[in-house]
């Protein structure tokens, strides 16, 4: 056995720690894993039971890439029909995109004395469809012709681009009752989720005996991947726990646990998780389209009072704010503007781990150095659970260990730094960018 | 840092096997299992080995063995097998050609008799009952050939060839059927003059199958539990008549019964083992079971074979005070397994040993004249038993004991419902093994891990030991050895064991460490 290697070697430990036998007979080898990934989230997160003033970003929790969200520019063309009372409208050019979600608003309407600057959410369209309804009745006076703007702010935080590389290229599977092991290949490169899909489902489909599809569910997030049995396969499933790539398995890309799954003759393969689930996100948004700019988080209600939707404008955005978050790491955020062109935004978060398995190929997130973390805090919950005095010492170890990450965490970013944690009362002693030199505004600034 | 929790020290090698009682109510100390263990000095051992006496089967499976002693001097071992052949053994271990052939099949209720000698100047004889197979036979002094009895009474004959004999009041007892004959007191082989016979109930029970002399009394056993006795009071033997004792219960197998200290011990034909002390003390047959007094009659019930008591054997070693009686287990053809009850505590305590194949069981003399039990085994040979090695001949044998569900309440009422922190576990032993003694160790009754305790003693060099290459000579000091006990739970279980060739243990206690939890629902296990 490795030592605070693999998961399995952590519920090893922890089951050692709280008493308890490391054979698998024990009533809480169960219960040592689940212990396991509550730490894992609290600590991947940020805020823990066993030191509330440690809650600090980790280097080491950081999603390998940053999410890439593509900001859309305004839709103007054409105009737009309006009956006051009713929540349908009509584009007169049909957007070729989707506009379900957007916002728009009556610019010029000649039968509103004072303009319109009402603004609606668009609940329903398809794209290239003239048709669309929003979220309310049309409270301005009715009309058609009326000149609209009809722009994006709110944006579900899911990774436009997924990466293979020598890390994740891999699928190990098997398409017989015996779970003989299969591989696929994936092609190194930059997919769409629903490209991804695809060539994960042609690449499985070479050694295997059937023909693999694959698609990618929008609305839910997750890859389906089928077998159509064809070709003497009997079943079908992945090997995550059991298979030999471990280290470069792709299934972890797409969602799926480091399970061996069951053998199925049946049921499509979907994933366990949705992709790019945020668990925390830890840096301002990066904007690459002019000079030094960021988009920094504020909150809801300074959103509203700063950046009315009835006044919102073109142009880079300069703030965002967390509008909605599910438990599965679904997140929402709205920016204080629209661009004129299509701009691509860079956010660094860290993601919603996958459950740690009692297994050799489940890994934790946090380094092996801080091991301890793990081990004494689930024991810990054990011991509780059995009311063994040793819960409270395990606690403090626990509680201890993240304060020393902590320290060692900000230690190594003050080597590693210049001016990182100090006073530093000329301005001339820290870094400055060169600036170059702009004049003037754009109509992408401020 | 101490120990924080309670330390329950449970001594063993006081208490055998009991298994009568509700779970609630067993002491601390009693076991719900044991093979091939015996208590002594207050120590819980792996039972003696044998020594193969003869290294060539005999031809056969032996069922019956006698040590022959035709005179003060020379020491014959005696031997039938079940192919009706007799051996005999001059001591080179090397029984030869056989002596006698053509009994028939014969089984373990074969019985030998030692007789003659009836003046100075006639030899010692012994008697062979074929269990009414052949007639009876006869090994005159140290003679090397078997004969027919020379004067047997007249309806001795094919079908009517006494089964069992037995001497009293110095005759020769046969019977056959349900008829007792008594010889001349002159000549035991003599049933055709001035001889005895007498009916006994006839028409009563079956034929007669066992006889058995106990406190100068002669008993008989009839099929189908009838025990009579022979009044033997009156002066004139012509007086002498048989009386009945019981109708409800009777003896097992013709050599199902011995005598133990102050006691007749016989096994009985409903599988458990009577004591006729007790039953004639207090006219009472239930208060005479002697499994039933040590609270383990439902473990012998549950763990033998009745197909097996016709052919039991019972025998009392008087050195190590312990009886012994030969049971078969499930789906054997043989008998395999010796109940031995041992009367060195305050109560007699039962141990069961599964070891070998016991067909029949006799008593030796060693050299220093000590009787020492041997058993002939169904694959033709003879075990010496109580034997140092543990090897059942030249076969490791597991020794195995299991305490009770213990939930501790014999500490503390409370700790019965309270769930507990399983910690440590300690054994202390007497070093006299190379081997390890196992521990399987139940929480709920669910198995949870194997611990392993080293037998042999500390080698680190102590002051005022004598250290040669690195073992000490040996020692008769205890010794505890700690391993971790993992697990959470109410009630323990311990399940020692080795069985390893020559490995042994002696232990005298074991320590349990625990923390106690609260009243918990128990986690699904």
């Amino acid at each position: 056995m490795s030592q605070f290697r693999t998961t399995a070697d952590y519920v090893t430990a922890v089951l050692r720690r709280a008493g308890e036998p490391t054979n698998g007979n024990s009533s809480f080898t169960d219960d040592a894993l689940t212990y396991l990934n509550k730490l894992h989230h609290i600590v991947l997160a940020g805020g823990s039971v066993f030191n509330t003033d440690v809650d600090d970003t980790w280097t080491w929790a950081r999603a390998r890439f940053p999410l890439i969200l593509e900001l859309l520019p305004a839709v103007t063309d054409g105009s737009v029909s309006l009956t006051q009372g009713s929540q349908s409208g009509t584009f007169s050019v049909a957007p070729t995109q989707s506009v379900q979600g957007w916002h728009i608003q009556a610019k010029s309407n000649p039968n509103t004395l004072s303009g319109d600057r009402e603004y609606y959410k668009i609940i329903q369209h398809t794209a290239n469809s003239t048709a669309f309804q929003i979220d309310s009745q049309y409270v301005g006076g009715t009309g058609s012709g009326i000149i609209y703007n009809c722009f994006k702010l709110d944006y579900e935080l899911v990774p436009s681009y997924l990466y293979v590389d020598s890390t994740n290229d891999k699928i190990n599977f098997f398409d017989l009752a015996v779970q003989t092991q299969l591989t696929a290949t994936l092609t190194h490169g930059s997919y769409t989720p629903a490209e991804l899909a695809t060539h994960a489902a042609a690449r499985i489909t070479i050694p295997s005996a059937a023909t693999w599809t694959g698609s990618y569910d929008d609305t839910t997030r997750k890859f389906t991947l089928t077998s159509d049995l064809s070709g003497g396969a009997t079943r079908q499933g992945f090997l995550g726990a059991s298979g030999t790539d471990q280290g470069r398995s792709a299934l972890a890309l797409l969602g799926f646990d480091d399970l061996d799954t069951a053998a199925s003759n049946t049921a499509a393969l979907t994933s366990a998780y949705i992709l790019g689930g945020i668990s925390r996100l830890i840096e301002p948004v990066r904007v690459f389209r002019t000079w030094d700019s960021t988009v920094d988080c504020v909150d809801n209600i300074k959103m509203a009072e700063e950046y009315p939707l009835t006044d919102t404008r073109m142009g880079l955005p300069t703030k965002f704010a967390r509008m909605w978050e599910d438990g599965a790491g679904r997140i929402v955020v709205r920016f204080n503007k629209y661009p004129q062109y299509l701009t691509k935004l860079e956010f660094e978060y860290v993601g919603i781990p996958r459950d740690l398995q009692n297994n050799a190929a489940s890994l934790p997130l946090i380094p092996r150095k801080y091991s301890d973390l793990l081990e004494y805090g689930a024991a810990s919950f054990i011991s509780m659970d059995k009311e063994d005095d040793k819960a409270v010492a395990f606690a403090q170890l626990a509680g201890k260990q993240l304060e020393a990450m902590q320290r060692n965490n900000r230690a190594e970013l003050y080597k590693a730094g210049k001016n990182f944690g100090e006073m530093v009362p000329r301005l001339d002693m820290t870094y400055n960018r060169r600036q170059r030199l702009r004049y003037g505004y754009t109509a992408d600034t401020d | 840092m101490a120990f924080s929790g309670l330390q329950v020290t449970i001594p063993l090698g006081r208490m055998g096997v009991v298994s009568d009682l509700a779970p609630t109510d067993v002491p601390p100390g009693s076991l719900i299992y044991a093979n091939n263990i015996v208590l002594f000095n207050g120590t819980v051992q792996k039972a003696p080995g044998t020594l193969l006496y003869n290294t060539i089967p005999l031809s056969s499976g032996i069922v019956a063995l006698f040590d022959w002693w035709p005179d003060t001097v020379r020491q014959r071992l005696i031997a039938v097998t079940a192919d009706g052949s007799v051996y005999r053994d001059t001591g080179g271990r090397a029984f030869g050609t056989a002596i006698k052939t053509g009994l028939g099949m014969l089984t373990p209720n074969c019985i030998f008799c030692s007789g003659g000698g009836e003046t100075s100047s006639r030899p010692k004889k012994l008697f062979l009952f074929t269990y009414g197979s052949k007639q009876v036979q006869v090994l005159e002094g140290d003679g090397i050939t078997l004969r027919d009895i020379q004067q047997p009474a007249a309806d001795w004959a094919v079908g009517n060839y006494p089964k069992v004999g037995i001497v009293h009041r110095s005759r020769l007892w046969a019977f056959a059927g349900q008829q007792s004959y008594a010889s001349d007191t002159g000549d035991h082989e003599n049933f055709t003059s001035t001889f005895l016979t007498d009916p006994i109930y006839p028409g009563e029970g079956g034929d007669i199958k066992g006889a058995f002399v106990y406190k100068g009394r002669l008993f008989v056993f009839k099929d189908e539990g009838f025990v009579y006795f022979l009044d033997d009071t009156d002066f004139d033997a012509d007086n002498w008549n048989w009386k009945k004792l019981a109708s409800n219960f009777g003896l097992s197998g013709s050599n199902a019964v011995c005598e133990a200290l102050n006691d007749m011990l016989a096994g009985n034909t409903s599988g458990t083992v009577t004591s006729y002390a007790a039953v004639q003390a207090f006219g009472d047959i239930a208060a005479g079971d002697i499994f039933k007094t040590m609270q383990c009659e439902s473990y012998v019930r549950e763990n033998t074979s009745r197909a097996g008591l016709t052919e039991q054997h019972a025998l009392y070693y008087p050195e190590k005070k312990q009886a012994f009686f030969t049971y078969r287990t499930s789906y054997r053809t043989a008998n395999d397994l010796i109940f031995c009850i041992d009367y060195n505590g305050q109560q007699p305590r039962l141990l069961p040993c599964v070891k070998g194949s016991p067909q029949c069981l006799a008593l030796r003399k060693d050299v220093n004249k000590i009787l020492r039990p041997m058993y002939g085994s169904a694959d033709g040979f003879v075990h010496l038993m109580d034997y140092e090695d543990r090897l059942e001949g030249t076969v490791s044998y597991t020794g195995a004991f299991q305490t009770d569900h213990m939930d501790f309440r014999f500490v503390d009422m409370a700790l019965a419902n309270k769930q507990k922190n399983f910690t440590f576990l300690s054994v202390t032993y007497v070093p006299e093994s190379s081997g390890n003694l196992l521990c399987d160790y139940y929480i709920d009754g669910k198995y949870i891990d194997t611990l392993s305790f080293p037998m042999v003693q500390y080698t680190e060099t102590e002051l005022n030991t004598f250290l040669l290459n690195t073992s000490r000579l040996g020692q008769n000091a205890q010794e505890t050895f700690y391993r971790p006990l993992a697990g959470f739970g109410r009630t323990l279980s311990l399940y020692f064991y080795n069985a390893g060739a020559n490995e042994s243990f002696q232990v005298a206690s074991i320590t349990v460490g625990f923390k106690p939890a609260g009243e918990q629902a128990q986690k699904n296990t």
